[in-house]
């Protein structure tokens, strides 16, 4: 969790990962972001993310972020 | 059936009449009648194309769905699956490529070899890019586990050929549309009031608005050399007629869906408030951005071969540049089909290329605006740098306008040097608005014009600060409902162009 | 309670809308050669009626060629009247118990490569109609595929008439409206006379702007002209009424500048009635018309006769026409 927050803080900073709960709602991250987002995840945590996983439940809080990857780690 | 004829007013009028006397288990039904009446309207041969088009993805649909719950394996359910979506995608993209590009490659090739090849007559099937892409995005959903597959076939062509959306959009999702359509409703007085306010509003920013400004902008347009220092104008004029005549249209259309009880996706958010080329995306024709995102943006990005780019480029360039690299390009990829589905011309090719070059530039600086805001020691979104983003993003797509609207890119680019080099406001009063040449009311349709821009204007700025103008407006009492209902209707007579110098919805072409 | 509310501001609405129309129609809607014309059509017998566009208005006057054949005829023609307008003029026509013996239509094919254009003289014709069945289904022919505005503001494309509306109302009050006066319709350069031609005058400004015709390039032909045009030929036939197109005679200039596109309108037009089995006759290439080509007998490039080359044409065309075959004349 705390490579992720420090992923995050990497790519868009100015905003609270570990409490926001509405970043795609709100706009706070835009498609590059997610993407780049993506990319280093599948770097760092050797996971492949495909389309389907582009949903904002998915992206919306680090947490659900914290979870897809751990669902997918144990997919993999 | 044009959008604007007394024959689709009563159209719907029948559709709203029927479909509320209907028992509810077949109101569903009813409006598909009625969406196959309206597509054959514009000739019965057409139906083959929504007919193939719906046939297509229902089948893939089904066939993926089969084939999950027949195979057991997972690497044979992937396989299989991936075969189902690439024939899906070959038959429903290539009908709409044979169609709308066939004669700009011929055109490309008798240009490049010197051949001398002929056209093929084909008839463009009204709404074909709408449904086509509609259709698709439900074929992915299902294939991505987004959705499950719709069984019965008529509510899945029903889902494909709604009529109020058939012709412009919006591009509807399946998950929000499809349950609308099929859920029966009784009706409701207000419903239906607040349906027609929403037409009449569409029909104001059409006619009073695009209609009016689109007089201007076809004269300037059609000689730029006699308007060179119109040219500002023009473009100007374009933007507010594009804006009128394409959201109008979808506030219509948007209309007749709330008769029926349907809400339909939003597809504009005041574009023109944008302080980014990415925020204006977001905020104009929002259904084709969001279906791009979705189904060309995300997969391409994320496809094998980008992300070997991707490795590739971070060790070139260095991680931060490396990573945005790849979706630069994945983004160029996105508005160059942005571009070639506005139209099979070399002019919508750089439009697309346009944008996408600025949205990837801007991915690529975008740690250096950073250090620049801190240099400049900006902290924060002062009032007066969002309008210096809006201003700059506003030009920024004015520019792209020239590409649009304009005949050729040499076309648009002589325009555009005039635009800077050239400046006679007066000559505005010159171009003729009425049929018989004369100039007689052409300061009054200015007129006209401004003071529409500026109830837009303010009608904007209330709902970009969140102001729920519709909710208020019903809440005010029956007299105030009326007066704002007949002076909105009178107005289209009174204010708006008669058709004779405008035609139909531009994005009706589509 | 709250539903009846509804329907009575409903009703309201309705009620306001057809209030705001009829006095705004009244006030807005000019008076026209138009009213006289159909009101002609309606109230009288005439052997034959003349149809087509301005240069049949211009060209045919009823008067000359009565005095040549004896008939009684009514010149119907209208800038901007379609094949569909004049379909539907005939049929009016017949409706109102004054049926033809023949109707000559002058064939411009600037109308048969264009569709008519909602512009002031979209709706004319339909709002001078009668209440009849043919006004009904004009409506249901014309008028619905056009904007809604003209069904639910008849008024809407006269709304640039604000500044006269005082003239309107003293002249709609007045006895010329009444009685079907013309003497309002008389200007410099044209007089309107009571059969339904107009005498164009000579004007210094005349062929002072040169205007391109809408021109026949042999595949922007209109299919709603051309069925019309098929139509008028059915219902003619069945009946039993005598249909003759004909082409009127342009400048020579205009028709060496504009030599192929005459020629292909020549060779659409021939083969079109040969195959709706009626009579043509393109005087552009007719040996009888070729003195009548000089540009200084028209108001224009575009083929507007001047009222006494006018006569002249219609003196020649009536002496032409082979009349012994399929009418006879009291």
């Amino acid at each position: 969790m705390e490579q992720l927050l420090e992923i995050l803080e990497d790519i868009q900073p100015d905003a609270d990962y570990a409490a926001c709960e509405t970043l795609i709602d709100d706009g706070i991250l835009d498609s590059f972001a997610i993407l780049s987002i993506v990319s280093e995840l599948e770097d760092t945590f050797g996971i492949a993310i495909t389309p389907a996983e582009i949903i904002p439940e998915n992206f919306n809080s680090a947490k659900a972020l914290w979870a897809m990857i751990c669902r997918l780690k144990e997919e993999a | 059936m044009s959008l604007i004829s007394m024959k689709f007013i009563l159209f719907v009028a029948a559709a709203v009449a029927g479909y509320y006397l209907m028992p509810k288990r077949v109101q569903w039904v009813w409006l598909l009648l009625f969406s196959y009446i309206y597509y054959a309207s514009s000739g019965i041969k057409l139906l083959f194309f929504l007919i193939y088009s719906t046939l297509v993805t229902y089948a893939a649909g089904r066939l993926l769905s089969v084939v999950r719950t027949s195979c057991r394996d997972k690497k044979k359910i992937r396989k299989y699956g991936r075969l189902i979506i690439a024939g899906g995608l070959v038959l429903n993209f290539g009908m709409l490529a044979v169609m709308k590009y066939t004669n700009f490659v011929i055109l490309n090739i008798n240009s490049l070899f010197g051949t001398d090849l002929d056209f093929v007559s084909l008839l463009l099937p009204l709404g074909i890019s709408f449904y086509t892409f509609q259709s698709t995005g439900y074929m992915l959903d299902v294939y991505w586990g987004k959705c499950d597959p719709e069984k019965n076939v008529l509510r899945f062509a029903l889902f494909v050929s709604f009529f109020p959306q058939i012709l412009q959009g919006p591009i509807g999702r399946y998950s929000r549309l499809a349950g609308q359509l099929y859920t029966s409703r009784s009706f409701d007085f207000q419903r239906i009031e607040r349906g027609i306010e929403l037409i009449l509003w569409g029909f104001f920013k059409k006619m009073v608005l695009a209609d009016n400004a689109g007089v201007f902008v076809s004269a300037i347009f059609s000689d730029p050399e006699k308007y060179a220092g119109l040219s500002v104008f023009g473009v100007l004029g374009y933007s507010i007629q594009l804006y009128g005549d394409f959201s109008g249209g979808m506030d219509v259309v948007q209309g007749i869906a709330n008769l029926f009880g349907i809400t339909l996706d939003e597809n504009f958010r005041r574009p023109y408030f944008a302080r980014s080329i990415t925020d204006f995306w977001h905020r104009w024709h929002i259904t084709l951005g969001t279906w791009m995102k979705d189904y060309v943006f995300y997969p391409v990005s994320l496809s094998g071969w980008m992300s070997r780019f991707g490795k590739f480029a971070k060790k070139r360039f260095g991680k931060s540049t490396g990573r945005v690299l790849p979706i630069c390009l994945a983004n160029l990829i996105v508005f160059l089909v942005v571009g070639i589905w506005h139209g099979a011309a070399w002019k919508y090719i750089v439009y697309g290329l346009y944008n996408g070059m600025i949205i990837a530039v801007s991915g690529l600086l975008g740690g250096q605006y950073r250090r620049w805001k801190k240099a400049l020691h900006i902290a924060g979104n002062p009032w007066w740098y969002q309008l210096f983003q809006i201003l700059r993003t506003f030009i920024l797509v004015n520019i792209s306008w020239f590409f649009d609207r304009a005949d050729s890119v040499p076309q648009a680019l002589y325009m555009m040097k005039n635009a800077v080099t050239s400046f006679t406001p007066s000559q505005l009063l010159t171009i003729p608005v009425q049929q018989s040449g004369s100039t007689a009311m052409t300061a009054a349709v200015l007129v006209i014009i401004a003071a529409g821009c500026t109830l837009l204007f303010f009608v904007s700025i209330l709902k970009e600060r969140g102001v729920q103008i519709r909710e208020s407006l019903a809440m005010r009492p029956l007299a105030v409902r009326l007066a704002v209902f007949l002076a909105l209707f009178f107005a289209l007579p009174c204010l708006g162009q008669p058709p004779s110098l405008t035609g139909g919805f531009i994005y009706a072409q589509f | 309670m709250r539903n009846f509310k509804r329907f009575a501001a409903a009703v309201l609405v309705l009620a306001i809308v057809l209030a705001a129309n009829s006095v705004l129609l009244y006030a807005l809607y000019p008076y026209t050669y138009s009213r006289v014309d159909i009101h002609n059509l309606t109230t009288a017998d005439h052997d034959t009626l003349f149809v087509g566009s301005s240069h049949g208005k211009c060209g045919f006057n009823p008067e000359v060629f009565d005095s040549v054949c004896g008939t009684a005829s009514t010149n119907q023609c209208l800038g901007g009247e379609y094949p569909i307008d004049a379909y539907h003029l005939v049929r009016l026509a017949c409706e109102t118990g004054h049926k033809p013996r023949q109707v000559i239509y002058e064939l411009d094919a600037g109308y048969f490569v264009s569709e008519p254009n909602e512009g002031a003289d979209f709706a004319i014709l339909y709002q001078e109609f009668p209440a009849s069945f043919t006004k009904l289904r004009y409506w249901m022919t014309k008028i619905l595929d056009g904007d809604f505005r003209n069904t639910l503001f008849p008024w809407y494309l006269y709304r640039g008439k604000i500044f006269s509306v005082k003239d309107t109302l003293t002249q709609k009050a007045g006895d010329e409206y009444r009685n079907y006066g013309i003497s309002s319709f008389a200007n410099p350069a044209q007089i309107y006379h009571s059969t339904g031609f107009i005498e164009r005058l000579v004007q210094p400004s005349d062929k002072s702007v040169k205007d391109t015709p809408v021109l026949y390039t042999g595949s922007n032909i209109s299919s709603e002209s051309e069925n019309y045009l098929r139509r008028l030929a059915q219902f003619c036939e069945s009946e039993d009424i005598r249909l003759i197109t004909v082409t009127t005679p342009v400048p020579e200039v205009t028709l060496q500048e504009y030599s192929s596109a005459y020629k292909g309108a020549d060779q659409y037009f021939t083969s079109l009635c040969k195959e709706l089995g009626i009579e043509y006759y393109n005087c552009n290439y007719m040996e009888e018309f070729s003195s009548l080509r000089d540009l200084s007998y028209f108001a224009d490039y575009d083929g507007h006769y001047y009222g006494q080359y006018a006569n002249l044409f219609t003196e020649r065309f009536a002496k032409m026409l082979d009349f012994d075959d399929s009418v006879t004349y009291n």
